[in-house]
């Protein structure tokens, strides 16, 4: 029986290309193919890309003054600029807080571009009084700042927020992307890799929180920790499908030397935007904190809530944030 | 071996090029990943975001264009979808997104001879009538005054509320004093609506009339009461010795399906805590529950699911569970 030798494709041999020619070629090629696959193989990886190793070293300073101790009161009063002085008094007045030559941030609510009247956003009248006695306390500057995502400048100026920050003496910090970095809170669910505010806080040594009292549709309320929501960049909203332990995580991410929330008329209804003046109460109430949750649980109160209606105090509580009892830190109770 | 002729090392040479553009593009793409964006639509993913995203439909016809003598533009006509509406409203986007909204269109307006003096109109595409009255009912201020607009209208102290067709509508002002240019710019939109349908009318006609607070009827679109699987359902305000009672009412397919869904509200009401007490007087097959200290009626008659809503007193509670079933009796026979 005569074995059939294959014969060389015509084209090959059209080339002048031999037997042996062929053979190599074909054996190169079947090698660079292998080798192709195989690294293929080698690199492939099935999970697929995950966050970026959290290798971040960026972190918020902790602005809280231990020495200080937990310390809440809460106010009486018509007046934004007198409620405010007397709270800051009832904690031990403003020096306890602003030493000669600090560098003042204050995070502000100016969400949306809507008038002051409503009181969707700090009010200009509270700010201007804040800014005074920061300046008066000896501070070497003052910053105002927030991260509204709709036309920042529009919400500064219809809010009257950017001219009370401006007359009174401070600084205006609009956001813009080269003041965002990623960072990861410890203990976080939702802040890890995630853009954050960090540029606003550069030199800064103390941190004060000035929010009013809402209503909000999805959290039950906005108060001092959901007003660290304004330093989040990024697509932000998606938080709000478990809006309870993304405030926690706030709560997490910032310590602050104080907060304030202004009460003096609170949003029960329609929050957080409001629109009607009929969705106001007059409650006549500031409340000065160190404890950022005891704040919460105070201003909750004004809302008709009780902690165990909004479950961020709960969980800020249980994660160390501060304590939803702020009965038990002896709130001074002043009228202004 | 023979060498490759000067087409083929042109040929061989431009695949090369290919291959190294295709790796230049890959490693740039790379470079670029945001890990945040991969967090959120991961998230998304968990939250079981899924389905076709509606797209607003363009506003048409300037909004500038509605603006009555003396008023200007103060601002540009700004557009949100469903992806950004709560960069412009925060955290009442989710009342929005729960009840089919499409798209909002806003702008400013202000005095043209005083610019201080200022109104910012917001057109919400609901894309269906009944959404639009959904999310104008939900937010309904109790002291609102009746506006010349129909009857799901109202105005505030410094704003105008209303409904019209498948568009809600608000017009906040800075101040008070511009409710007759605010008026004139609403009668402008109503009237390029089409006729409200009177569906939601029919339904208001299921609750009946003693003591009821006409002005309270609202439409939840979903997730009602806590229930996921509770939607479509029109509550409705009433008196009862002085209490306030929270009545509901509900049509479903069919008689069946209102049946299943009384069965399966109440096993979800038992197990966050309620307790089942008995059935009431005259309403074959409802139940009424104690959860925490209030209390829930559930009854069902034809198609239709009812009952009053944490109500403090039990009685109460009955006796506005038993005047529906009744009215619902004549409407699941018609």
């Amino acid at each position: 029986m005569s074995k059939k030798i294959p014969k060389i494709p015509e084209e090959a041999a059209r080339a002048g290309m031999d037997r042996r020619d062929f053979i190599i070629r074909s054996v190169k090629a079947g090698a660079a193919l292998a080798a192709a696959g195989g690294l293929g193989y080698f690199l492939y990886d099935p999970a697929g890309p995950g966050p970026a190793p959290e290798t971040s070293s960026l972190a918020l300073p902790d602005f809280s003054i231990p020495e200080a101790g937990k310390k809440i009161a809460i106010v009486t009063g018509p007046d934004r600029a007198k409620s405010v002085n007397s709270g800051l008094k009832a904690v031990g007045g403003i020096e306890t807080f602003i030493k000669k030559g600090d560098r003042v941030l204050i995070k502000v609510n100016a969400a949306f571009a809507t008038p002051p009247a409503l009181c969707a956003t700090t009010h200009p009248e509270i700010l201007s009084e804040l800014v005074r006695l920061c300046l008066a306390a000896g501070a070497a500057s003052v910053a105002v700042t927030d991260n509204p995502i709709n036309n920042p400048e529009s919400c500064f100026e219809l809010s009257g927020i950017g001219e009370a920050a401006r007359s009174s003496g401070a600084s205006l910090i609009l956001p813009k992307d080269s003041l965002f970095s990623n960072l990861t809170v410890p203990g976080a669910n939702f802040i890890r890799n995630w853009p954050v505010l960090l540029g606003a806080f550069q030199g800064v040594t103390k941190l004060i929180g000035l929010s009013p009292i809402k209503d909000h549709h999805r959290s039950g309320a906005s108060m001092s920790m959901k007003n660290w929501y304004g330093l989040i960049g990024g697509r932000r909203n998606i938080f709000h499908q478990d809006i309870h332990t993304f405030i926690r995580d706030l709560a997490l991410m910032v310590k602050p030397t104080l907060v304030i929330l202004d009460g003096t008329f609170t949003m029960i209804s329609n929050g957080p935007t409001g629109g009607s003046i009929s969705d106001l109460k007059k409650t006549d109430t500031v409340i000065v904190s160190t404890d950022q949750v005891a704040a919460d649980a105070a201003g909750a109160v004004l809302l008709g809530k009780v902690p165990a209606d909004l479950p961020f105090l709960v969980k800020a509580e249980q994660a160390g944030a501060g304590t939803t009892d702020f009965g038990s830190l002896n709130p001074v109770r002043v009228t202004a | 071996m023979a060498h490759p002729g000067r087409v083929e090392t042109c040929v061989g040479l431009l695949v090369l090029a290919v291959l190294a553009g295709i790796l230049g593009s890959i490693l740039t793409v790379q470079s670029l990943y945001d890990p945040a964006l991969f967090k959120a639509l991961e998230l998304k993913g968990n939250a079981a975001v899924t389905g076709l995203i509606p797209q607003p439909k363009s506003a048409g016809k300037s909004l500038v264009g509605l603006a009555p003598e003396g008023i200007m533009a103060a601002g540009g006509e700004e557009t949100f979808d469903a992806e950004t509406l709560s960069d412009k409203i925060d955290g009442k986007a989710e009342l929005y997104l729960s009840s089919g909204f499409i798209g909002l269109t806003t702008q400013r307006f202000s005095r043209a001879e005083d610019p201080k003096s200022w109104f910012e109109l917001y057109i919400y595409d609901m894309g269906e009538d009944k959404n639009a009255f959904s999310v104008f009912s939900l937010q309904k201020r109790r002291d609102g005054q009746k506006a010349d607009l129909g009857d799901f209208s109202y105005s505030t102290e410094n704003a105008l509320f209303f409904a019209s067709g498948s568009k809600y509508v608000e017009i906040v002002a800075a101040e008070t004093g511009l409710g007759d240019q605010m008026l004139s710019m609403a009668k402008k939109i109503a009237g390029e609506q089409k006729p409200a349908e009177t569906a939601e009318k029919s339904e208001f006609a299921l609750f009946p009339g003693e003591s009821l607070d006409q002005g309270s009827i609202s439409l939840h679109m979903s997730d009602v009461f806590g229930f996921a699987g509770l939607d479509n359902v029109y509550t409705a305000k009433y008196q009862v010795g002085g209490e306030d009672v929270t009545a509901f009412i509900s049509k479903r397919k069919d008689a069946d399906e209102s049946t299943a869904l009384a069965a399966e509200y109440g096993r979800f009401l038992i197990e966050n805590g309620a307790t089942e007490l008995g059935e009431i007087p005259g309403a074959p097959g409802s139940k009424v529950f104690k959860i925490f200290d209030t209390f829930e009626a559930v009854v069902f008659n034809g198609p239709f699911l009812a009952g009053a809503h944490e109500v403090e007193n039990r009685g109460a509670a009955e006796e506005i569970a038993a005047r529906i079933y009744r009215k619902l009796e004549g409407a699941a026979n018609e």
